[in-house]
């Protein structure tokens, strides 16, 4: 029993990180640019089979395919917001229904270059790490250490950089922001750039674990979505506490019961939060919806 | 002024995707992603069938529909059964097309796409029935879509080929002219050759899809795994499932020596094999309902996860693999899931020819009586009503295979109960001179041939084949020579080679177990079909396969 819970602990960490690093980008794109990013999913797919080509076809390291990927679709997603937000900046049903668009766009576009077959895309690392008798595969716990440097990274970001600032005034009071100089299309630009490149490390990573295919991006949005809405839209530390519960519920409870109840249990309780704490998580510990 | 041009664009980008979308969605019912078909337009079967009327008059035209979910995860195995349907329509047409009554009938294959969803599959069918005017369907792949679809094909009376698996007491809520795959015979198969292979087993976990027909069919694994003394717990999941870790730790914590893995789809049973081997599971694995896309399987599995697990599937660039799925995979592409579209297609062909009519409700109660039919893995039959409740379930043979290292090797190809096998095998070279040859057929096996040959250089190999490749079982053949060298070394007790037929192509397991006599220079290897060894192949009676003796076997010298 005693090593059920710890393992299903260990489990449900592993689940958090994975969902904190889908969640992220999708927070940061709502809280600076006030859209729901629904290709967020897409653009997460991307980044698997971005990284899946430069590692596999052309022959490059994961770990620099993973970051090739996160620049190439973090440049994606700038072009993306030009030609697709910036238009209808501030018309959240029209940026809706773009995301929408891209969303078919994205998955039509990869389902007709790949064939829409399933991908195998294996990480190189192997193994299993076994600490008081809790077994973490590496490949797992690598997406979780490489998910905690990316959060605190974000972190660092906006806490210390002009640019980071920059963001955090934008996402306050987009106007204000503007009167004191602040370039907004600038702050749109690396927002996206910043979600996307995320959502291309959480592609690359989870589509390693499992696998890859046009529709793995469906599911992640989801979790992601149900993240954000606990967490407090758009909030950053709400998001990371919000993918912690959601994680630890479903490692926990799924060995002891199942899958299902699991799923019961964790939206059962984000229907409470809403309920009785519409803010979410961040409502609770004071944090508005703000990026930092 | 920028601004205005960027909304414009903007605008006109919306608008294209609006479209984009809607006519999606307007054909969704039609073939928009397969390689050569729609509704509108049967594009490679029409020209042929056009460039064959005006060569004859005769030729007339029979419209299959192949209805399939085009899009999710479901549309990766799905695009290349269709793709195997159409290559199997091309091939058809090509020889003439289907002969009824004098008659010539070419093909042509309307698809549709019924979305994963049984609104989907109504709203696909009524268009493929009731405007393409088909009067067959093939597909199906969800057991709850196809019930939704089986009132428009019974009043219809359209005979479907269901292509997902049998589902026990479901088989009522399909059309009453749909015939569904079974091979309960396959999984026993497996199961009896896993708990030979496996003897500690003693508790399996099965694991289940969270849907109606999915736990219908688990029911049955239970009873069947029951029946071989095992404790069984199960793990149901949701079908959005990725993560199966912390359901596998649940599993874990009730050490389980054993995993069945369930409906046979490879993007799940791959994730479960593979997660449970990084938590530590070594124990084996095995799926025992046709998994389609097998190369897949191992792909997602991987080659450091990929030992001791089992699958009803076949590595179509290995060797084994039969003459017609040589062509197949030739013609359409090197995946067992294409193979799946030939086999439907080839067992409607066969129908409609013996029924002499295209009539779907002559050719259904003809298809219900045949005795045997042919496909691409061997001689199938259909099911046995006491078995499955109904005369309209297909039993067809299955390639049965592990994966060694991420790799595909057959084991054997396991055969509907009541299928004559006719396996031939041939002793091919001529056994060296001054020796003498004996093949004898055990009882339950084919006709084994062997002559004390002609002369042919001392040394030389003997060639032994089988008409139908791979058929072979691991552990279950053995290969060996009893043989006496003729000159001072007669009075030697014999040499014996045993083969444990490990894989063919290569790593054959030989132990030479009279080494003074026969030493090296052995050559056991496969070419094609043809395995060249010297000795006495037996086979466990399970699989009613071939057994042969060479005795006495002198001169064959080896140095």
């Amino acid at each position: 029993m005693e090593s059920l819970l710890t393992q299903g602990i260990a489990n449900g960490l592993v689940s958090a990180g994975i969902y904190i690093l889908v969640a992220l980008g999708l927070a940061l794109v709502l809280s600076i640019m006030g859209i729901v990013q629904l290709a967020h999913g897409e653009i997460y797919m991307l980044g698997g089979y971005a990284a899946y080509c430069l590692c596999n076809v052309i022959g490059l390291n994961f770990f620099v395919s993973v970051l090739l990927s996160a620049l190439l679709v973090g440049c994606l997603g700038v072009v993306i917001e030009k030609i697709f937000f910036r238009p209808y900046r501030g018309q959240f049903d029209r940026g809706m229904i773009m995301a929408m668009g891209l969303i078919l766009l994205l998955q039509s576009a990869v389902q007709i270059i790949t064939g829409g077959a399933s991908v195998a895309f294996t990480s190189p690392l192997s193994g299993v790490v076994t600490v008081l008798n809790i077994k973490i595969p590496w490949e797992r716990l690598v997406c979780v250490l490489i998910g905690i440097i990316l959060v605190a990274a974000v972190f660092l970001l906006i806490a210390k950089t002009r640019i980071g600032q920059a963001m955090l005034a934008v996402s306050q009071d987009r106007e204000v922001a503007s009167l004191q100089g602040i370039s907004v299309d600038n702050v749109y630009s690396t927002a996206m750039f910043l979600g996307c490149a995320l959502a291309a490390v959480a592609g690359a990573l989870v589509g390693s674990l499992y696998n890859l295919n046009p529709f793995m991006g469906g599911s992640a949005l989801m979790e992601g979505i149900a993240i954000i809405i606990l967490g407090g839209l758009g909030s950053i530390p709400g998001t990371i506490i919000g993918g912690l519960v959601i994680g630890l519920l479903e490692g926990i409870i799924t060995p002891f019961a199942s899958a299902s109840v699991a799923g019961l249990v964790v939206f059962g309780t984000i229907i409470l939060i809403m309920i009785f704490r519409p803010r979410g998580i961040s409502g609770m510990i004071g944090k508005g919806s703000k990026v930092g | 002024m920028r601004a205005k041009q960027a909304s414009r664009l903007g605008t006109l980008v919306m608008v294209v995707l609006i479209v984009s979308l809607l006519s999606m969605l307007g054909c969704s019912s039609k073939a928009a992603l397969t390689p050569a078909a729609s509704s509108s337009e049967p594009a490679a079967a029409a020209s042929q069938a056009g460039n064959t009327s005006a060569q004859s008059t005769a030729a007339q035209t029979l419209k299959i529909g192949a209805v399939y979910p085009m899009t999710g995860v479901e549309s990766s195995d799905t695009k290349d059964i269709i793709a195997g349907i159409q290559g199997a329509a091309d091939a058809i047409n090509e020889e003439g097309g289907i002969s009824v009554g004098g008659q010539k009938y070419q093909i042509e294959i309307y698809s549709a796409d019924d979305m994963g969803t049984p609104s989907g599959g109504v709203s696909a069918i009524t268009r493929l029935v009731y405007d393409d005017n088909v009067k067959f369907v093939i597909g199906g792949f969800d057991p709850d879509v196809n019930m939704a679809m089986g009132k428009v094909l019974n009043e219809a009376k359209v005979m479907q080929f269901f292509t997902g698996a049998y589902v026990p007491d479901f088989v009522d809520s399909f059309s009453q002219n749909t015939f569904s795959f079974g091979g309960f015979f396959a999984m026993d198969d497996m199961y009896d050759y896993i708990f030979k292979n496996y003897p500690n087993i003693k508790t399996v976990c099965t694991w289940c899809p969270d849907q109606i027909t999915a736990r219908a069919n688990g029911k049955m694994v239970i009873q069947k795994l029951e029946e071989r003394g095992a404790t069984v717990i199960s793990e149901y999941y949701p079908s959005s499932t990725q993560d199966f870790s912390p359901i596998i730790s649940q599993a874990l914590a009730q050490k389980p020596d054993a995993f069945e893995l369930g409906p046979g789809v490879a993007f799940w049973d791959a994730g479960i094999t593979k997660q449970a081997r990084q938590l530590g599971f070594t124990g084996p694995c095995f799926t025992p309902r046709a998994l389609g896309n097998s190369q897949l399987f191992a792909n997602l599995i991987g080659k450091e996860y990929g030992n001791d697990v089992y699958l009803m599937g076949a590595n179509m660039s290995g060797p084994g693999i039969t003459d017609a799925m040589q062509a197949i995979g030739e013609r359409t592409g090197k995946n067992d899931i294409h193979v799946m579209g030939f086999e439907v297609m080839d067992i409607l062909q066969q129908a409609i020819e013996k029924a002499q009519s295209v009539d779907p409700m002559v050719v259904k109660d003809t298809l219900s009586n045949m005795s045997s039919f042919e496909t691409p893995y061997g001689t199938g039959k259909i099911g046995d009503t006491a078995t499955y409740g109904c005369n309209r379930v297909l039993d067809t043979p299955f390639p049965f295979s592990k994966l060694e290292n991420g790799e595909i090797k057959m084991i054997s190809y396991v055969y509907p109960p009541g299928v004559t096998q006719t396996n031939q095998v041939t002793i091919v070279t001529p056994i060296p001179s001054q020796s003498t040859a004996a093949a004898s057929a055990a009882p339950n096996t084919a006709t084994s041939t062997g002559t004390a040959a002609e002369s042919a250089p001392a040394g030389s190999p003997i060639e032994i084949a089988w008409d139908k490749a791979g058929d072979y079982m691991e552990k279950d053949i053995v290969v060996s020579i009893t043989a006496q060298v003729a000159d001072a070394m007669s009075f030697a007790p014999p040499a014996v080679i045993v083969f444990l037929g490990g894989g063919m192509g290569s790593g054959l397991a030989v132990s030479v177990q009279n080494p003074g006599i026969f030493t090296g220079n052995i050559v056991t290897e496969w070419k094609g079909k043809t395995l060249t060894v010297t000795g006495k192949v037996t086979k466990d009676p399970m699989f009613g396969s071939p057994t042969m003796e060479i005795t006495q076997a002198s001169q064959v010298t080896v140095k």
